[in-house]
């Protein structure tokens, strides 16, 4: 089997937005929406910080699908829209989104942006990788692991264009992956462990 | 409709854009220029969409000159990635280069050429046709020339990543005053010039020697933000062991990344520095082996004059490379010859020459030679250093920093090398005393022998590393085309008053407010001028004052297939068209011909950019042997230059006149700054009695979201960033001001209204904010209108002049 992931290292995540923008770009994500956020943890300005000057502390946290084993999205969704490939990877078959955001309601890690309206996008003309398929207004949509990319055997855009190399791609299932080692051997963190939802996506120090 | 529907040319907003040509542009009112809408060149309605694939260099004034991909579908700019024909370490990009494909559409872009028809400042403007914009601004250069001579006229690319592709012309050809020293970046760079040589901010070792250090101490350098793409070798080094220390104010990304962080109060780094010199020094941390080997402390200096005590029969000499022959060694300052200095040799007892064979100088000590009372400058260094009364405890005072903080920091320095230290260009170096602290940085690396070897250094890191020139064949225009030099800084026009030369002024870029301070005092003085022309891609906060304003094209645009040829980071670069120019902009090489042309010297120019990449490339050799025109766009834009891969060797040659690492400046012993002495910030210090009605110092810095202003009209940052003032959590609560609320920022120079963030990250007393952002973004004003344009005068005497201080500002905030 196949389980594509990502894994972040948190030191070396700048916050820096590349992720972000380039995820944006690749899969002609509208405005006002994104696929993945990097927020600074616990705080309520862009760069701020957690504490008293000067005992501070903060903690950038790229946050996108985690594309969990145990999905709380796809076990809501009453007609099939969401799903788990064959891949490991967690998908939305458009057509099949009704708009009934029960999924987005489920989602512990808030990652689903909803197209309330006919997507506004700036520059006005789909823009990214041409195999993307075009969201309409009424349906879910959310990181997909760049899937028309890592289809054709390419990295996630995220992942090559991260300036720090803090991201890492690769399969769970191969325990030679650099991926897989690094779950093995480095301290891990995993988002809302509690919940059950197994994210395949980590975070590693 | 089915919800996956494939792409298709089915939206409003394409049709939109059908069917208006470049013709129509002329009919548009000013207020419809200024809107991007609408505007966009329609794509061909074929089933299949079309995709080809460009290459470019992106910017410069990141200094990170990424090399980069571009996908065009249809006509329009779809994906920009990092260019994989450069290798891997070097494919390079950040959110900026990502976010063109949306900012080169943005609505601030410049359309058609301009001219004002309101007042100067109120940006009412009409459409008029290329040709009547270029003669009014030849004719008015030319009226200005006849007027008061050549250098009358001022021409000058701005620091904006903009259209300058890096070359210059028209300064040349019209022999125009471009405003000599740019006052920006140079602060500790004019402390360091007479240490070790020319640029010493640009180091000779390359930033992949990181991982050898065992100590980095970064000095108001926020690197994983102003240099983002080159904080990978921070952190590899790190991750190999070194510690990472960050100086700076405020919790920066890179003193949130560091191993330790050491708040400062802000304007006092040069206190820290001098408190880590006088710590080295009194606990005999210092390397007197690297000292007596290579560097100034050993010579002698009069006592009475101050001055070097040198051989002044003949001047010292070297070998020039070009030519082979001695010639006369000049300091790279003042340019005047230098003689050879003295040394005690421990071996004969008697004074000798520096560099005399088999010469053993004495680092320390007191003599009477000739008459004169001479002592090695390693000796006056240690009694200025009492004198002044410099040690940890002292700087502690000054800078709010813990004296064994300080104290430690000077032993890690010092004794858990190699180590680096390694400058920001902002920051610092934005206050009356950054040659005071580029001065002690060198006195402290000149002490440990942190210099010339793999592991250890003293510069700005992040971007500008030692490649090596390719031998490219360069393109000449006859020696009497030199820009005029009335030897005037741009900054200082506005104080001149009648004895200004400059009257006329064609700008590439925001000059007026990205160079100077003050904005207000600045921009009266540009409403004085006969004329102002600005050549730009955006709306930038200088355009409303011009009286022509020319469209340029963003580098993705041309109307040729290949289209600027630079060097950049190791690899020489032809770009690529991406899409025909937008709207009716041209390319900057095409609207400075047609500017030359008026006075018939577009002659000496390429007449495209094909011309001038086939001039440097035909006939290329050495470092670039084989490379042609053809051969480089095979290899997608990109041809590695050769030479890069051997390790640089460790070096002791410095590029003073002595070649050793000179710690004293007798240049500036009547300024009293033979050695680095103390001083304050000139508006921010403690105790300014302004502070009753400014109490705030306001700095600003750089930003992801940034390069100078560019990026400002980028709508994907706009949903991150506005024109936004950082204010510390108690500041807040004491004025009432919450996050979001608009904010009045004022001194006496002027003000604006921004957006407050309450953010712990700064520091009670402070207020920072990211630069910078065009005018028109602000509910009034901009920052510029705060900004302190004082002038040290000490910096004359210096290579790069007095810089502007930006930081080294006081305001108040209120909430508007
Ligand atoms: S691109 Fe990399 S460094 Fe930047 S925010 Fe994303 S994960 Fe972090
Ligand atoms: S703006 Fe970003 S992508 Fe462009 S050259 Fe600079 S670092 Fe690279």
């Amino acid at each position: 089997m196949t389980r594509l992931a990502i894994a972040i290292n948190m030191h070396r995540c700048i916050g820096c937005q590349t992720c972000s923008n380039a995820c944006k770009m690749e899969n002609n994500v509208p405005m006002g929406m994104l696929w993945t956020r990097t927020i600074a943890e616990n705080c309520d300005v862009t760069d701020g910080a957690v504490g008293e000057f000067p005992n501070l502390t903060r903690t950038y946290l790229p946050m996108a699908c985690q594309h969990c084993e145990n999905p709380a999205c796809q076990k809501v969704c009453p007609t099939g829209a969401t799903y788990k490939d064959d891949m490991g990877r967690v998908e939305i078959d458009y057509d099949k989104c009704i708009g009934c955001r029960m999924c987005m309601a489920a989602c512990p890690y808030n990652v689903r942006v909803f197209n309330w309206n006919d997507p506004n996008r700036d520059p006005d003309f789909n823009y990214g990788d041409k195999d993307v398929p075009v969201r309409s207004k009424g349906v879910m949509e959310k990181c997909t692991l760049c899937k028309e990319r890592t289809d054709r055997g390419e990295e996630p855009m995220c992942v090559v264009c991260c300036p720090t190399k803090a991201r890492i791609y690769g399969d769970l299932d191969d325990p030679n992956s650099e991926i897989s080692q690094i779950k093995r051997q480095r301290s891990v963190r995993i988002l809302l462990e509690e919940r059950g939802t197994k994210p395949q996506v980590f975070y590693f120090e | 409709m089915k919800n996956g529907s494939p792409r298709g040319f089915t939206r409003r907003s394409f049709l939109k854009g059908a069917g208006v040509g470049a013709a129509a542009l002329g009919l548009a009112g000013a207020g419809t220029m200024l809107s991007a809408d609408g505007w966009l060149s329609p794509a061909e309605a074929t089933a299949e969409p079309s995709e080809h694939v460009a290459y470019l260099c992106h910017q410069f004034h990141c200094l990170s000159g990424c090399n980069l991909k571009c996908t065009v579908r249809d006509g329009r700019i779809v994906k920009i990635e990092p260019n994989d024909a450069c290798r891997e370490e070097d494919q390079r990009i950040c959110l900026r280069g990502i976010a063109e494909v949306q900012h080169v559409y943005a609505t601030d872009r410049l359309q058609t050429p301009l001219k004002r028809v309101g007042e100067r400042g109120e940006g009412r403007f009409e459409s008029i046709t290329w040709d009547e914009a270029i003669k009014t601004v030849a004719d008015n250069l030319k009226a200005c020339q006849e007027k008061y001579g050549e250098t009358g006229v001022f021409i000058r690319k701005s620091t904006e990543a903009s259209v300058a592709n890096g070359i210059e012309w028209l300064n040349m050809l019209l022999r125009a005053e471009s405003g000599g020293n740019w006052g920006l970046d140079r602060g500790s760079t004019n402390g360091l010039v007479p240490g070790v040589g020319l640029m010493p901010h640009l180091y000779k070792r390359p930033m992949t020697e990181w991982p050898q250090a065992k100590t980095i101490l970064m000095v108001g350098h926020n690197l994983c933000e102003s240099g983002m793409t080159f904080s990978k070798y921070m952190f590899a080094a790190q991750e190999a062991g070194a510690k990472v220390i960050v100086v700076d104010p405020r919790f920066s990304v890179t003193a949130q990344k560091a191993d330790q962080w050491i708040p400062i109060t802000p304007g006092t780094d040069p206190a820290l520095m001098l408190g880590v010199v006088a710590e080295i020094v009194s606990n005999g941390w210092y390397d007197t082996d690297f000292m007596t080997a290579n560097t100034s402390f050993p010579f002698l200096v009069d006592r009475e004059t101050g001055k070097v005590f040198s051989d002044e029969t003949a001047p010292l000499q070297q070998v020039d490379k070009k030519t082979g022959a001695l010639v006369d060694v000049k300091d790279p300052v003042q340019k005047k010859v230098v003689y050879p200095p003295y040394v005690y040799d421990s071996a004969t007892g008697a004074k000798a020459l520096y560099n005399a064979d088999g010469v053993s100088p004495t680092l320390e000590g007191e003599w009477t030679i000739d008459g004169k009372q001479v002592v090695t400058e390693f000796t006056l260094l240690k009694e200025w250093i009492a004198k002044e009364g410099y040690s940890a405890e002292w700087a502690a005072a000054e800078t709010g920093i813990d004296a064994d903080v300080i104290r430690t920091l000077a032993d890690e320095y010092a004794n858990n090398g190699p180590a680096y230290i390694d400058f920001g260009l902002g920051g610092p170096d934005k206050y009356y005393n950054a040659d005071v602290l580029g001065h002690a940085m060198g006195i402290a690396t000149a002490l440990t022998g942190n210099y010339g070897k793999p592991g250890a250094g003293l510069g700005f890191f992040g971007g500008i590393e030692p490649y090596p020139a390719a031998n490219v064949v360069p393109w000449k225009i006859p020696d009497e085309f030199v820009p005029g030099d009335t030897g005037v800084a741009m900054y200082e026009f506005p104080d001149m008053g009648a004895s200004c030369p400059v009257h006329a002024a064609l700008t590439f870029g925001d000059c007026f407010t990205l160079e100077a301070a003050n904005a207000n005092k600045f921009l009266e003085w540009v409403k004085t001028l006969d004329f102002f022309a600005i050549c730009d891609i955006y709306h930038s906060s200088v355009v409303d004052y011009a009286d022509i304003v020319l469209p340029a094209c963003t580098k993705f645009e041309c109307d040729e297939a290949i289209h600027h040829l630079r060097e950049s980071m190791g690899y020489v670069s032809l770009a690529t068209k991406a899409i025909d120019p937008l709207f009716d902009s041209k390319p900057d090489l095409q609207i400075e011909r047609m500017i030359a042309a008026e006075w018939g010297r577009d002659i000496y120019m390429p007449k495209s950019y094909s011309e001038y990449a086939h001039h440097l490339l035909d006939g290329a050799s050495g470092n670039v042997e084989g490379i042609s025109v053809e051969k480089i766009l095979a290899n997608q834009g990109v041809w590695r230059i050769g030479g890069q891969d051997q390790a640089v060797p460790p070096s002791q040659v410095y590029g003073t006149p002595t070649t050793k690492f000179e710690v004293y400046y007798q240049n500036l012993v009547d300024q009293g700054h033979a050695f680095p002495v103390y001083e304050r910030a000139v508006e921010s210090y403690p105790d300014n009695p302004k502070r009753a009605q400014y109490p705030f110092q306001f700095m600003q810095g750089k930003t992801r979201f940034r390069i100078h202003a560019y990026y400002s009209a980028s709508n994907w940052f706009r949903e991150y960033m506005d024109p936004s003032v950082n204010i510390s959590p108690a500041d807040a609560k004491r004025l009432g001001i919450r996050t979001n609320d608009d904010v009045r920022v004022y001194n006496d120079r002027g003000e604006f209204v921004a957006r407050a963030l309450v953010n712990p990250s700064i520091m009670e007393g402070t207020l920072f904010m990211a630069e910078t952002t065009y005018n028109h973004y602000y509910k009034k004003g901009f920052l510029q209108n705060v900004t302190n344009d004082a002038r040290n005068q000490r910096c004359y005497e210096m290579k790069h002049g007095p810089q502007i201080l930006y930081n080294d500002t006081l305001v108040n905030i209120e909430k508007a």
